[in-house]
């Protein structure tokens, strides 16, 4: 409370309140009790969102702006916009390579979350069983420095890995870089620790006594996983899966630099169009379609296992 | 039981094909030769005395370092009070403020990258690392939000009201109480912050120049994906930040907790 | 008695849900008063809202003398503990203790005095450097009181501290809570949904349904004169006999399923139930029929069991129900055996009426 609020029976025994911190104090209490009084209540609590909401807000307006740049034609010989017009999409939707890029996106799109998940889940099972703290801790590492030393650091270990002149090329003489295998493992190795981080509330939420239930009863433990485990992860592996589709329609850095350009995802053909090609308004409407596919997959798996779940009933 | 050593090994089969790139990097990173051959042709730190003595990487690091730093303080004061407000600000404004997230959240990060080089583009900052750094800020803030959330979910609800009751004024509440005990929350959220910051490739390579590239930029238009040692010696210095971070927040005890809560 | 605390038509609500109904009450200055109530029944937020941490939809809350309607927690001085205790776990017990005094401004040597006397007080001394998460379930309930009661509140509120801890730990506590209140003459608000604490603790409970303030009054006054079934159901473990109170030949009984129950001349006719408590009622051997009680019904022992304190018996009535009667252990009462005849006797000022509405 302001020093001078304080009962005078308080304030007769020894004080500190001369002291500097709570002189700081006092004054930062002046300030917002005068706040309080001029602002109402209700928008007082916004207050605090609003910085929040200008940086969030600042990525909607350029989304927006870009949204404005695809509606126009562009000549590329004169480097300028032209009138509004739906002509980007239009091209797009008749362009050859984008269908090849979009192809081979979607195809990877679907492939790669299935492994993913197909990992996670006896990894995110794994992790939250384990009783050594040293092991959980290298399960931990394992998923999460791929993912936080940068796109270019885990893909140029992958390189190292799995490229010419590394050990998996010497042991088995197999070429992963330059082609879809690379590419994909790379992507599942981004991937992975995703899918884990969204399994592992459901993991947690996995009641136990079903399982040993189950084994009273005379099941297996394959069966006990099949019929009593995953249904019960059936929501997380909906949520993985979406948010693996995502992240594998937004990859970059894995088809560039593991792919070698040579298997180019929508991303990398964006950049080409937008500055390689140098053509803005194209490579806005490249990059529309690709939120509109990522928004609209998204929408569609989630809904999808939602009804999946009550048919089974 | 059967079923968790059937996972324990295919979790094992996991970790080595997850941690050998990152032992494979080092390993490069200190091998002779100008390209990198299995098994490695002898034991050298001449790339790292060149990775230090090159002016250019220093400069890109500086790069690196101001959009890291910058990229921590808008997410800081832009997350702290957001999550603190979050859970009390009434139906509508959080809806819009979920609603401006998952936008965030779902754009594919080369959408997000155009969608700012657009922008920028046209208010006329194209070129300014600030600028790149606030980029930056935005794609990392979900994760600081949800850093700083969590933080909050793990304290008990109970303890500012019972300050309050104590005497202590919405400010000694703040900085006596809700501070002290996010504290920890902030400090990871902070460093995961850094860490994706510093390392950030799809965003940076858009928006930055040839005259200020920032280190993963820098080290990926030098080489152009050629499997170099110098490019190890980058790499490893990556790894060393990421596992330091690490380090700090098991420290802080936070990260299995963040993971584990239910 | 001075009101310390005069709550006034006080209402609450949730959109739709209703939480407070028009709730008055008045607690007296010194006293020791429960809010009795089942989960949902508007006790915490009554409590809440006497402490300033919730704002009523519509009433007046004054303490001690002045309206402290609108105005926040942190300005009107009173002394809560929480039911999770809410301890800073970033500073020591002692900086605990010591954090209203320090809001207060009050300064450092002083503050120690004072953190050291409510210490004390609590029966906790010299813990002033131990972390919070050191501290066991009882010491921890304690460095709560203290921090509440070193800067010398006129009143405490309690909001279900004691129900996270086991049974014997929480009784000891009840008996701590009565002591600190007769040291310190603070007037204590206490929530709780225990009935037994209430009765223990309490010299005046209220209890709560629903929102609503169904009885007030001293413990024995409840429990003798319960003003609904739902008092009377909350205090012990009665069986309810509900049926009709007639006059036939010149006395006053309650007719129930074939059960009549003698009660005393002033109960009012029409719809009321009967509240048999265990024990008050007495278990007579079948033989022995001294013919002295109001009421005494012929019946076979199904059931009985020892629970410490004395035999629980279940009782199959040759008129239909079965009643539960409790026997105090004691040297001179016989044990009675499953299938014994029995007779189950009580007077009438036993079991009280109580008259529906």
């Amino acid at each position: 409370m302001h020093s001078r609020s304080v009962s005078e029976q308080w304030q007769e025994l020894e004080s500190r309140a001369a002291s500097p911190i709570w002189r700081l104090v006092d004054a930062l209490i002046t300030v917002r009790t005068l706040f309080a009084k001029v602002v109402p209540a209700a928008l007082r609590r916004v207050v605090a969102l609003v910085p929040g909401l200008v940086l969030a807000g600042s990525l909607v307006a350029g989304l927006a702006v870009l949204l404005w740049s695809s509606l126009h034609s562009y000549d590329s010989f004169l480097a300028v916009e032209g009138p509004v017009s739906l002509e980007q999409y239009t091209g797009l939707i008749g362009d050859s390579q984008f269908h090849t890029v979009l192809a081979r996106s979607l195809v990877m799109a679907v492939l790669a979350p299935l492994v993913a998940v197909a990992i996670a889940i006896p990894y995110a099972l794994t992790l939250t069983r384990v009783r050594r703290r040293g092991l959980r801790l290298a399960l931990l590492i394992g998923v999460f420095v791929p993912m936080l030393t940068g796109d270019i650091t885990r893909t140029f270990g992958l390189l190292v890995t799995i490229g010419p002149g590394g050990p998996i090329e010497w042991l088995t003489g197999l070429r992963l870089v330059g082609n879809l295998w690379g590419v994909g493992i790379g992507i599942v190795q981004i991937l992975l620790p995703a899918a884990v981080v969204v399994l592992l509330p459901a993991v947690l939420r996995i009641d136990p006594e079903l399982g040993s239930a189950a084994a009273t009863l005379g099941a297996r433990p394959f069966t006990v996983f099949l019929r009593i485990t995953l249904p019960q992860l059936r929501v997380g592996i909906v949520a993985a899966f979406a948010a693996c589709f995502a992240l594998t329609m937004a990859a970059f850095a894995d088809p560039a630099i593991l792919g070698r350009g040579l298997k180019n995802f929508v991303s990398n053909f964006l950049q080409d169009r937008y500055l390689g090609l140098g053509d803005p308004p194209q490579g806005a409407a490249i990059g529309i379609l690709l939120l509109l596919i990522v928004s609209i997959g998204t929408a569609v798996i989630l809904t999808v296992g939602r009804t999946r779940k009550r048919r089974s009933r | 039981m059967k079923r968790i050593r059937l996972a324990g090994i295919v979790t094992l089969c996991a970790l080595i094909p997850l941690l050998a790139p990152t032992v494979l990097v080092v390993l490069a990173s200190l091998s002779q030769g100008e390209l990198l051959t299995f098994p490695p042709r002898g034991f050298t730190i001449h790339w790292y005395s060149e990775m230090f003595t090159n002016s250019a990487v220093w400069t890109a690091l500086g790069n690196s370092l101001f959009v890291a730093g910058v990229s921590v303080g808008l997410n800081i004061l832009c997350g702290v009070p957001a999550a603190i407000a979050l859970p009390k600000v009434g139906r509508y404004s959080r809806t819009l403020f979920t609603v401006l997230l998952s936008l965030g959240l779902s754009s594919p990060t080369i959408v997000t990258a155009f969608a700012y080089f657009d922008l920028y583009g046209r208010i006329g900052v194209r070129g300014s690392l600030t600028a790149v750094a606030v980029a930056v800020a935005v794609t990392c803030f979900p994760f600081m939000l949800w850093t700083v959330l969590a933080a909050i979910e793990d304290t008990d609800p109970n303890v500012v009201p019972a300050a309050a009751t104590l005497g202590a004024d919405p400010v000694e509440q703040f900085l006596f109480v809700r501070l002290p005990l996010l504290a920890p929350g902030i400090v990871t959220g902070a460093l995961v912050v850094f860490v994706l910051s510093i390392t950030d490739f799809v965003v940076s390579q858009v928006l930055t120049t040839i005259d200020n590239q920032t280190l993963p930029v820098f080290v990926y238009s030098g080489l152009r994906g050629a499997i170099s040692p110098a490019l190890g010696a980058v790499s490893a210095f990556f790894i060393a930040v990421v596992a330091l971070a690490f380090a700090v927040v098991l420290r802080l005890g936070k990260v299995e907790r963040f993971l584990f809560r239910t | 008695m001075t009101a310390a605390i005069r709550v006034d038509h006080v209402g609450k609500g949730y959109g739709d849900s209703v939480v407070l109904h028009d709730v008055s009450v008045e607690i007296g200055e010194g006293e020791f008063f429960t809010l009795l109530g089942p989960s949902g029944s508007g006790k915490s937020t009554l409590l809440r809202i006497i402490a300033g941490l919730l704002d009523a939809d519509s009433g007046d809350v004054v303490i001690g003398g002045r309206d402290m309607t609108g105005r926040p927690a942190h300005t009107r001085g009173l002394g809560v503990v929480f039911q999770s205790l809410a301890l800073f776990p970033h500073l020591s017990v002692g900086d605990n203790v010591a954090f209203p005094l320090r809001m207060r401004r009050v300064g450092r040597k002083e503050a120690a005095t004072r953190v050291a006397a409510a210490l004390d007080l609590v029966q906790l001394p010299e813990l002033q450097h131990r972390a919070v998460s050191e501290l066991s379930g009882g010491q921890s309930q304690r460095v709560a009181l203290a921090r509440a009661l070193v800067y010398q509140p006129r009143i405490l509120l309690l909001d279900e501290p004691l129900s996270a801890l086991d049974r014997r730990l929480r009784e000891s506590m009840q008996l701590e809570l009565t002591r600190i209140h007769r040291e310190l003459g603070v007037t204590i608000v206490n929530v709780t949904h225990d009935q037994r604490e209430a009765l223990i603790v309490s010299d005046r409970i209220a209890v709560m349904d629903n929102g609503r303030i169904v009885q007030c009054g001293p413990g024995t006054e409840l429990y003798a004169n319960p003003a609904t079934t739902f008092v009377a159901g909350f205090l012990g473990d009665p069986l309810l006999l509900e049926g009709d109170v007639v006059t036939a030949n010149g006395t006053r009984a309650l007719h129930s399923s074939g059960v009549a129950v003698a009660v005393q001349a002033s109960v009012p006719l029409g719809k009321a139930t009967a509240v048999m408590r265990p024990e008050r009622l007495r278990l007579l051997a079948a033989d022995e029929t001294p013919h002295c009680y109001d009421n005494e019904l012929a019946g076979r022992i199904l059931f009985s069991a020892f629970d410490g304190q004395g035999t629980f018996y279940q009782v199959q009535l040759d008129c239909g129900p079965t009643a539960a009667v409790h026997v105090p252990a004691g040297r001179c009462t016989t044990t009675h055996h499953v299938g014994d005849s029995v007779v189950v006797a009580w007077n009438a000022d036993d079991v009280p009426i109580v008259t529906q509405a």
